[in-house]
């Protein structure tokens, strides 16, 4: 007797075809469903870089979500008035309490703190890919917003 | 009442914790397809145009698998679905470990968030054991069958008659060990 029967391997790939039309049908019907073939990711120069003034403008008119790409122990030590944290390295750990806030096309301003710092370059890919795609990048955000005297939230404050 | 054969015992809690896990961790990724992307994505190994089909199609597969296990239908071919899917996880695991990526396993959805590490290897390994023992047990022997032992073996020791009458019963049969999946 071999060790795995026809049959064995027949049903197992019938459960696999099972699994695969199943989930095509429930994607289908999902309201969360995904297209089934990925958007393709913009071309990497595409992000748009903010210049501080302009950040300032849109923080005064509120015509967009600040969002702190750090972690949480560095946006608790101080951050960007009214920023949100959405730290780029537990993304979908977190992206689920901002989410409800956002749409597709809100007009987003991700940073981080230092000039060689990539979370904000990282949370931009990670919101492109959920199909976000009003994103700015404010270069060196926290410095250069904290040396500017902006408004700001200071430690131990939400 | 005799208590039930510690064989049908075993496979029972082998069912629910293979079984289970499985199902639970296709429910939590279904539940939120796109960070399930995300996650696959991380890896960097999937071509860029198919991290949403194998999103889509991954947790179904191993909700389904997961269900046959637990109801103990096509025990043993679900159980083999379900090793061939640990293997091919702990394998897209140690690739990420080696390559050095600091990412979120996506395993039970957002759950733990924790980055991919040795833990995720163990309980996968753990997973691919207790599959591969499913399986093995399993061996002539689906899950029905084993009900059917258990049956057996806590009903009253046959008489002349019984034996006829457990033939035509099909739900009665006793196992016998050259049975096969059919």
């Amino acid at each position: 007797m071999s060790v795995w029967p026809r049959a064995s391997l027949s049903q197992a790939l019938a459960i696999v075809l099972f699994g695969i039309g199943a989930g095509l049908a429930g994607n289908q019907i999902s309201p969360r469903g995904l297209s089934l073939i990925t958007p393709p990711k913009p071309a990497p120069n595409a992000e748009s870089f903010i210049a501080l003034d302009q950040a300032k403008q849109l923080w005064h008119s509120g015509a967009a979500f600040f969002l702190d790409a750090r972690e949480p122990a560095d946006y608790a030590a101080g951050h960007i008035g009214n920023a949100l944290n959405l730290p780029a390295q537990s993304f979908a750990q977190h992206f689920g309490e901002i989410a409800p806030m956002l749409t597709r096309e809100s007009s987003l301003v991700l940073y981080c703190d230092g000039k060689e710092c990539d979370l904000s370059h990282r949370l931009t890919e990670s919101l492109r890919q959920l199909g976000y795609t009003n994103l700015h990048i404010l270069s060196n955000g926290w410095t250069a917003w904290r040396q500017a005297g902006l408004p700001m939230t200071p430690g131990g404050q939400k | 009442m005799k208590s039930p054969p510690v064989g049908y015992c075993l496979n029972g809690i082998l069912r629910l914790l293979v079984g289970g896990a499985f199902v639970i961790a296709g429910a939590l990724k279904i539940a939120d397809p796109a960070k399930f992307a995300l996650d696959v994505s991380n890896y960097r190994l999937v071509p860029h145009e198919l991290i949403n089909l194998v999103a889509i199609l991954v947790p179904w597969i191993e909700i389904t698998a997961g269900s046959l296990v637990l109801a103990g239908i096509w025990l043993r071919p679900a159980a083999l679905v379900i090793a061939s899917l640990t293997v091919m996880f702990f394998a897209v695991i140690v690739s990420a470990l080696a390559r050095g990526l600091n990412i979120e396993c996506g395993c039970f959805g957002t759950i733990g968030g924790k980055h991919i590490g040795l833990v995720n290897l163990a309980i996968d390994s753990t997973l691919l054991f207790l599959a591969a023992l499913l399986a093995r047990r399993s061996q002539g022997c689906p899950a029905n069958e084993i009900f059917r032992e258990a049956g057996a073996q806590n009903s009253a020791p046959p008489t002349e008659a019984s034996p006829k009458a457990s033939a035509t019963e099909p739900g009665l049969r006793p196992f016998v060990g050259g049975d096969t999946l059919r």
